[in-house]
């Protein structure tokens, strides 16, 4: 696989269209939808991306192959979105620096817990069997959009980054800039989010 | 045996398949004797589909203009003859 990318990168270079078009069908639908998550609207997205095939296109003698391609171009394109949402005035230009400081407080585990390790507030009894079978899960589904974008931007990046995009830990780490531990807790309170959230959909009952 | 507290601490490693041998034995155990634990995994495995298929199915349309850019910039940077490279072909033809 590394040798079909290196392949890839000398065809880049030598100025071949074809692969550049298909680097490009196959990254920019997802390099948006990752990024309008960042930094809405799809506009300014769509800004964000394009100006990240222009660093890709200047830079592609600088990429040394350390990383897969695509991890090195989402790399690129997450650095752009969290610049242009500081400008933006979303982020302070301080959490540019570290995604750990982006990421405020835990995800109030231990006071689900006695001192013994045992549940105080065990799990409701769902989901059913075949929960996508359910009408609950279109509510659940309808829901779901604005719980992602209520994640603090740490957590949300890595839960798109693993659970919708498909990566793996390292290569979240490598475009983060982040140890591999701290993509594992990211990723385990952002589902724990996810999971507290969609249980007052289930159960009807106000989140906790 | 591990507690409560400590399964949901890896739930989230362990839906990923990323704890070590020992860890996922135990793991097992547990689950197989813990209603809670067990709804607490299978809640998180629901979760990652869910968040999959929504955020997955999301299409954003990008201006129709703007591949068409990209390839003529990648066109200019790479393709071109060397020097100033915007120079178009003399005769077309
Ligand atoms: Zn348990």
């Amino acid at each position: 696989m590394l040798e079909e990318q290196d392949e890839l990168v000398v065809r880049l270079r030598s100025g071949d269209r074809h692969a550049f078009r298909q680097l490009v069908d196959a990254l920019h639908p997802r390099l948006l939808r990752f990024v309008n998550r960042l930094c809405p609207p799809p506009s300014v997205a769509e800004e964000v991306v394009q100006d990240t095939w222009h660093v890709v296109i200047d830079r592609l003698h600088t990429f040394r192959g350390d990383s897969r391609l695509s991890t090195w171009i989402f790399q690129i394109a997450t650095h752009r979105a969290r610049t242009r949402a500081v400008r933006e005035g979303r982020y302070a230009a301080t959490l540019l620096e570290s995604w750990d400081h982006a990421d405020p407080g835990g995800d109030g585990g231990l006071s689900r817990f006695d001192s013994r390790g045992r549940w105080v507030a065990p799990p409701a009894g769902w989901p059913p069997d075949d929960p996508e079978a359910s009408a609950m899960h279109q509510q659940a589904l309808a829901r779901i959009s604005e719980v992602i974008d209520q994640l603090p931007e740490a957590q949300r990046a890595v839960v798109l980054l693993r659970d919708v995009e498909g990566l793996d830990t390292r290569e979240v780490s490598t475009i983060l800039g982040l140890s591999p531990a701290n993509v594992r807790v990211l990723l385990h309170r952002g589902r724990h989010r996810v999971r507290s959230e969609l249980e007052a959909v289930w159960t009807g009952r106000e989140s906790c | 045996m591990l507690k409560c507290r400590e399964v949901y601490e890896i739930a989230s490693d362990y839906i990923d398949g990323d704890l070590g041998r020992w860890a996922r034995i135990q793991m097992r155990l547990h689950l197989a004797m813990c209603r809670h634990c067990s709804r607490l995994v299978r809640q998180l495995e629901y979760g990652r589909r869910i968040v999959r298929e929504e955020a997955g199915s999301t299409v954003i349309e990008s201006a129709s203009t703007a591949r068409s850019e990209l390839l003529a910039t990648y066109d200019a940077r790479y393709a071109a003859p060397s020097g100033s490279g915007v120079e178009p072909p003399a005769h077309e033809d």
